[in-house]
C-alpha cells in the first residue's frame, strides 16, 4: 500500500512537470527590436544664406544583413550652420523616435563630432542637459574654407561627462558605450 | 558468512557503482552474546596498503584502538548497540562510520590517505580506468570556490573565465559543448555556448566530482569528445541520528560570506538529506583598484528522499534549485570595436569606482536552475543490477546589458530551457568474467527565447530530441592486463526556428563513438595504460545558427547551417610508477586529431553598423590537432614532509592553414610542499601547505590572431593551514588560506577580462566546518 502511495506521488508530480513544460510555445520569432537604431539624420541649416543640408545614415535591417545606406550634401564655405540630429528606429511600424529617449536621458548621453584633421569646421554644443553639461543633439557650426573632411559622429551612452575636456567635445576621456558611430565625408564648397 | 541487512546496502552498491569505495564492511559469523568484539583493518584508499597507527575512536563508550604494523585493530568487551566511530590517521581526513553491533564484527575501512596523490597517481578503482576525482572532504574544503574552480583541482582541468563569477571547466583545451557536465546522472543542458555562461551547478551538495576520460565517458548523453565531468551523491545511510555539517566561509577579496548546511538522517520509512547554501560577495579587487560590479549572490537548496523497499529495491527522489545573480565588470561592457580598442589601452578600466560595493548592476546575469529527479535501483542479484532515472530540468537565464533606461530592467537575453531525460542502465558483473554495462537514454530539450527582450536573439528557438544506446565491457577482477571497451550510438534530431526563414529546418544527426583501453599492471609499483578513442560530435545549435551580436564577446557571430559532424580521434598513454613508495612518477600524454573541428574564425573585414564597426566571427571547420602531456613527481620525504612538482604542456594547431588554435591553455608549472604536524592535545591533522604556480605566456599564437597580445607569464603562491578538533563525536575543521600571497598583478590568458582589467589580488580565506 505504501509503495502504491509512493509511486502515485512520484508519477503525479512527474506528469505535472511534463504537462506544464509541454504548453505550447509560439515557436516563431516575434521580437521587436524597439531599442534598435536604424536611422540617424543630421540636418544643417544656415539661416543667413537660406541653405538646408541633410546627412543620413540608414541601416534598416540592423546589425549585419545589408550594408548601411549613406547620403550626404555639400556645405557652403565661411557660413554658420545650426545642426540638429534626429534618430529613429525604422525597422518597426510605427517608427520609434529615439531622439526623445535620448532627450529624456540627456545626462546619460553625449554626442561627439570628430574631424579627421582639425580645421574645416568649428563645432560647438548648442544644448545642455539637466546638469548643465552638453548633450550635442543641437550644434553650431562655423564652416571654414572649401575642401573635403571626414567627420565622425559618435553617441556615447553613460559617458563620464566630468572627464577632462569631455564637455568641450573631446572623446578621449569619456568612456561609456558607443550607441552610434557613423562617418560622413563632408564637402565644403 | 551472514550479512546484516543495513550493511548490505553499502556493500551492494560497491559491486555496481562506479564510485570508489569509502569503506567496505564485512560481518563475520556471530553468536548471540551480550558483549561483542569489534576488529578490523584500516587500508589506504588509494593503494589498498595497510595503515599503521590509525586511531579508531568509539564515541558512545569512549574506547580507542590503534592499528598495528599490518593495519589491524581489535576492541573487546563492547556492549551491543549503535555506535559512531571516527577513524583518524596522520595526513588523512577523519572518517566517520555508523555501526549496529549485535555480534562479533570485523570491518575493513579504506581511508583517504595522501589526498594529494589521488589526482596524480591513478586510483585503483573497481573500474580499472584512470579516474580523476575530488572527494567530499576536498569539496568541503573548497566550498568557497565555484564549480569550475573546484574541477580545476583535477589534473588536466583548467578554468575558462569571464571574470571571477563566470567560469567554466576546460579539459585538454576543450570547453562548452565539448565537455559534458553530469549532475546526479542528468546532463546539464544549460547554455553551454560561449565563454560567458557558467554552468548552473552547485558542487557543494554533491559527494564527489569525477572526470571521466575513458570508455566510461560513453555512459552519458551529450556531445562531448570524450571528457565528462560527473557530480555524484553517495547513497544515504540508514543512521537514525541526524548527521551533517555546517560550513562558514569568509573570503577577504570581495568581502564574501558563505554559509552551507548538509543534514541527513533516516526514520522507519525513508532516509533523507537536505542541503542549503547562501553566498554573497561584493566587488573583487586587484592589487590597485576595485573591479566594479563583480559581486555575486547565490543560493542553493536540495532535498533527497531515499526509500529502501527491501535489500533489492531502492527509490530516490530529489529536487534541487540553483539560483545566482552575478555582476560582470562594468568596464568590460563595450559598444563597438572603437570602444574595445580604447578599453584595451586603459590601465584602469572605465567606470572603476573607488569604493567597495555589494551592488550588482548591469551588465549582470540572473540564472535559476531547477532539477527534479527520480531514480529506481533494482539489485536483482549481486551480479545483476538495473537502474532507471528520470530527470527534469528547467533553466531560466536572463542576461542584462547596459541599456537606455526604459529598457534597463529588461533582459537582453532571456532563455527558458526545459529538458526531460530518461536513462535505463543494466550492469552485469559476471559477463564472460567481465563487467558489462549497457544502457539506453532519451532526452528532449525545448529552448525558448522569451519575446520581451526587444533584441533579436542570438540563437533561434529550438527543439532537440536525442536518443542514445551504449555498451561497455571491462575486466571485472584484478588482473595484470586490464582491457576495457565501449561503444555508443546517438541519434540527435533538431528542429530550429531561425530568424532567417531560409535557415529554418530540421536536422537528424547520427554519431558513432568507440573507446578502447588497455592497462598493464604487472607489479603494484608499475602501471601503463593506453586509450584509443574515435568520437563523433555533431555541431550544436549555436554553431549552426548563431546570428547577430554576441554582446558578451562584443562581436558579430555567424553560424553556418552547413557545418558537418566533427570526428575526433584521440590517443592517450599514461604511465605511473614509484620507487619504494617514496618517489612517485606519473606521466599522462594525449593527442587529439579532429576532422572538421569547429571554431570561430575572426573575419578580415569588420561589419559596419550604425553603432560603428564590429569584428565578425564565423563558425568554420578544419583539421585540428592538440597534443599535450601532464607530468608529475611526488616525493614523500618522511611521514611529515612531502612535495609535488607537476608540469602541464599543451599545443593546439589548425592544420589546414597551419595556424595555432586560439584560446588554448598556456603551459604551467606547479609546486606544492606539505608539512604534517603531530597531534597536539586536541588539535589533530595539523597541516601546512605551500603552493606555487608558474603560468607561462601563451607564445603559440600568431601576432594578428587576437585583439591583444597574450598576457605575460605570472607566478602565484599560496599558503594554507588546517587543523581539526574532535569534540566528542563531532569534528571541527578550520582552514586559513592566503591566495596570491605577494599580491601580484597579473592577467590570465584564459580569462576574457584580461582585455580590460588585471586579475584579482591577495585573498585570505577562512573556512570553519562543523561536522556532526
Amino acid at each position: 500500500m505504501k509503495k502504491i502511495v509512493f509511486n502515485v506521488l512520484v508519477w503525479s508530480v512527474f506528469s505535472l512537470f511534463l504537462l506544464n513544460s509541454c504548453k505550447k510555445h509560439d515557436h516563431d520569432h516575434n521580437h521587436h527590436e524597439s531599442e534598435l537604431i536604424t536611422l540617424i539624420k543630421m540636418t544643417l541649416i544656415a539661416p543667413s544664406v537660406n541653405d538646408t543640408v541633410v546627412f543620413k545614415y540608414e541601416d534598416a535591417d540592423g546589425d549585419g544583413g545589408n550594408s548601411p545606406v549613406i547620403s550626404k550634401g555639400a556645405l557652403k564655405a565661411n557660413t554658420t550652420y545650426f545642426g540638429s540630429i534626429e534618430i529613429q528606429n525604422t525597422s518597426v511600424t510605427p517608427n520609434i523616435d529615439i531622439t526623445k529617449q535620448i532627450l529624456n536621458e540627456a545626462t546619460a548621453h553625449q554626442f561627439f563630432y570628430i574631424e579627421k584633421s582639425n580645421n574645416q569646421f568649428d563645432i560647438t554644443y548648442d544644448d545642455l542637459d539637466a546638469n548643465g553639461k552638453p548633450l550635442g543633439l543641437k550644434t553650431k557650426w562655423m564652416v571654414k574654407a572649401p575642401g573635403t573632411q571626414s567627420l565622425k559622429v559618435v553617441l556615447r551612452h553613460e559617458p563620464n561627462k566630468n572627464g577632462a575636456n569631455v564637455s568641450s567635445g573631446v572623446i578621449n576621456n569619456a568612456g561609456g558605450e558607443t550607441d552610434i558611430e557613423v562617418v560622413w565625408n563632408v564637402t565644403v564648397q | 558468512m551472514q550479512v546484516v541487512k543495513p550493511i548490505l546496502k553499502s556493500f551492494g552498491m560497491s559491486l555496481f557503482s562506479k564510485f570508489l569505495l569509502f569503506f567496505i564492511l564485512f560481518f563475520s559469523e556471530s553468536v548471540a552474546q551480550k558483549s561483542v568484539m569489534l576488529s578490523g583493518r584500516v587500508l589506504d584508499e588509494a593503494t589498498q596498503k595497510p595503515l599503521k597507527d590509525a586511531i579508531i575512536r568509539i564515541h558512545e563508550i569512549k574506547k580507542t584502538a590503534i592499528t598495528d604494523e599490518d593495519g589491524y585493530f581489535k576492541i573487546n568487551d563492547l556492549p551491543t548497540g549503535h555506535y559512531h566511530l571516527t577513524v583518524s590517521h596522520l595526513g588523512c581526513a577523519n572518517k566517520m562510520i555508523h555501526l549496529d553491533l549485535f555480534k562479533d564484527t570485523q570491518i575493513f575501512i579504506s581511508i583517504n590517505h595522501h589526498s594529494e596523490l589521488l589526482q596524480t597517481v591513478y586510483i585503483k578503482s573497481n573500474k580499472k580506468e584512470t579516474k580523476y576525482q575530488v572527494n567530499k572532504s576536498k569539496i568541503d574544503d573548497l566550498s568557497a570556490l565555484n564549480f569550475a574552480e573546484m574541477a580545476a583541482q583535477i589534473q588536466g582541468v583548467q578554468v575558462l573565465r569571464q571574470g571571477t563569477n563566470v567560469a567554466k571547466p576546460m579539459i585538454d583545451g576543450f570547453y562548452g559543448h565539448r565537455v559534458t557536465l553530469v549532475n546526479q546522472g542528468l546532463i546539464l543542458n544549460g547554455q553551454q555556448w560561449g565563454a560567458d555562461h557558467a554552468p548552473e551547478l552547485d558542487a557543494n551538495s554533491a559527494d564527489k566530482l569525477t572526470l571521466l576520460k575513458g570508455a566510461s565517458s560513453l555512459m552519458y548523453l551529450g556531445n562531448s569528445i570524450g571528457n565528462v565531468l560527473v557530480l555524484e551523491n553517495e547513497p544515504l545511510s540508514n543512521d537514525r541520528h541526524i548527521h551533517g555539517q555546517w560550513i562558514y566561509n569568509f573570503v577577504s577579496n570581495g568581502n564574501g560570506h558563505q554559509g552551507l548546511m548538509n543534514m541527513a538522517s533516516s526514520n522507519a520509512i525513508f532516509s533523507w538529506k537536505v542541503h542549503g547554501g547562501y553566498k554573497k560577495i561584493g566587488d573583487r579587487n586587484t592589487p590597485n583598484y576595485f573591479l566594479t560590479n563583480t559581486g555575486q549572490e547565490e543560493w542553493n537548496g536540495a532535498i533527497t528522499i531515499q526509500k529502501d523497499w527491501n535489500p533489492k529495491h531502492r527509490s530516490t527522489i530529489n529536487y534541487s534549485i540553483f539560483s545566482t545573480s552575478l555582476g560582470v565588470l562594468r568596464g568590460s561592457h563595450v559598444g563597438n570595436l572603437t570602444d574595445l580598442k580604447e578599453a584595451l589601452t586603459r590601465d584602469v578600466p572605465f567606470f572603476t569606482n573607488n569604493d567597495f560595493s555589494y551592488d550588482i548592476a548591469a551588465p549582470r546575469q540572473e540564472v535559476t536552475h531547477h532539477t527534479w529527479r527520480t531514480e529506481h535501483l533494482w539489485s536483482a542479484s549481486p551480479n545483476h543490477q538495473f537502474k532507471a532515472i528520470y530527470g527534469l530540468q528547467y533553466n531560466i537565464r536572463k542576461e542584462f546589458d547596459v541599456r537606455r533606461s526604459n529598457f534597463s530592467n529588461r533582459p537582453s537575453l532571456s532563455i527558458d530551457q526545459v529538458s526531460h531525460m530518461m536513462d535505463l542502465q543494466y550492469i552485469q558483473n559476471d559477463f564472460l568474467k567481465h563487467q558489462l554495462q549497457i544502457g539506453v537514454q532519451s532526452q528532449f530539450i525545448d529552448n525558448y527565447n522569451s519575446a520581451n527582450t526587444g533584441i533579436n536573439p542570438l540563437l533561434p528557438n529550438y527543439f532537440q530530441f536525442s536518443n542514445g544506446i551504449y555498451g561497455i565491457v571491462s575486466a571485472s577482477k584484478e588482473k595484470v592486463w586490464q582491457p576495457q571497451i565501449g561503444i555508443r550510438y546517438d541519434a540527435n534530431y533538431y528542429n530550429a526556428y531561425s530568424l532567417d526563414p531560409a535557415q529554418n529546418g530540421t536536422k537528424l544527426q547520427h554519431n558513432f563513438s568507440a573507446i578502447a583501453s588497455l592497462a598493464y599492471e604487472p607489479k603494484d609499483w608499475f602501471r601503463v595504460q593506453s586509450t584509443i578513442s574515435s568520437i563523433m560530435r555533431n555541431p550544436s545549435i549555436s554553431e549552426w545558427y548563431s546570428f547577430g551580436l554576441h554582446q558578451g564577446v562584443s562581436g558579430i557571430e555567424e553560424g553556418n547551417p552547413n557545418l558537418k559532424t566533427e570526428w575526433a580521434r584521440k590517443m592517450t598513454i599514461s604511465l605511473a610508477t614509484n620507487i619504494q613508495k617514496k618517489w612517485f612518477f606519473d606521466v599522462h600524454g594525449y593527442s587529439y586529431w579532429i576532422d572538421n573541428f569547429i571554431y570561430l574564425q575572426p573575419q578580415d573585414s569588420f561589419r559596419l553598423t550604425i553603432r560603428g564597426a564590429f569584428p565578425v566571427f564565423q563558425y568554420q571547420q578544419a583539421l585540428a590537432i592538440i597534443n599535450g602531456f601532464d607530468a608529475t613527481i611526488h616525493a614523500k620525504f618522511s611521514d611529515y614532509i612531502s612535495s609535488t612538482w607537476s608540469y602541464h604542456f599543451l599545443r593546439g594547431d589548425q592544420l589546414q592553414s597551419n595556424v595555432p588554435l586560439i584560446g588554448m591553455p598556456p603551459n604551467r608549472l606547479q609546486f606544492q610542499t606539505k608539512f604534517l604536524f603531530p597531534d597536539f592535545k586536541f588539535w589533530t591533522n595539523n597541516q601546512l601547505l605551500f603552493k606555487a604556480n608558474y603560468v607561462f605566456r601563451q607564445n603559440h599564437l600568431n601576432a594578428n590572431q587576437d585583439f591583444m597580445t597574450p598576457p605575460d607569464a605570472y607566478f602565484l603562491s599560496s599558503i594554507e593551514f588546517q587543523t581539526q578538533v574532535l569534540i566528542k563525536k563531532n569534528n571541527l575543521k578550520a582552514i586559513i588560506k592566503v591566495d596570491n600571497v605577494f599580491d601580484a598583478t597579473y592577467r590570465d590568458y584564459l580569462n576574457r577580462l584580461r582585455y580590460f582589467a588585471n586579475d584579482i589580488g591577495r585573498n585570505v580565506m577562512v573556512s570553519l566546518q562543523w561536522k556532526f
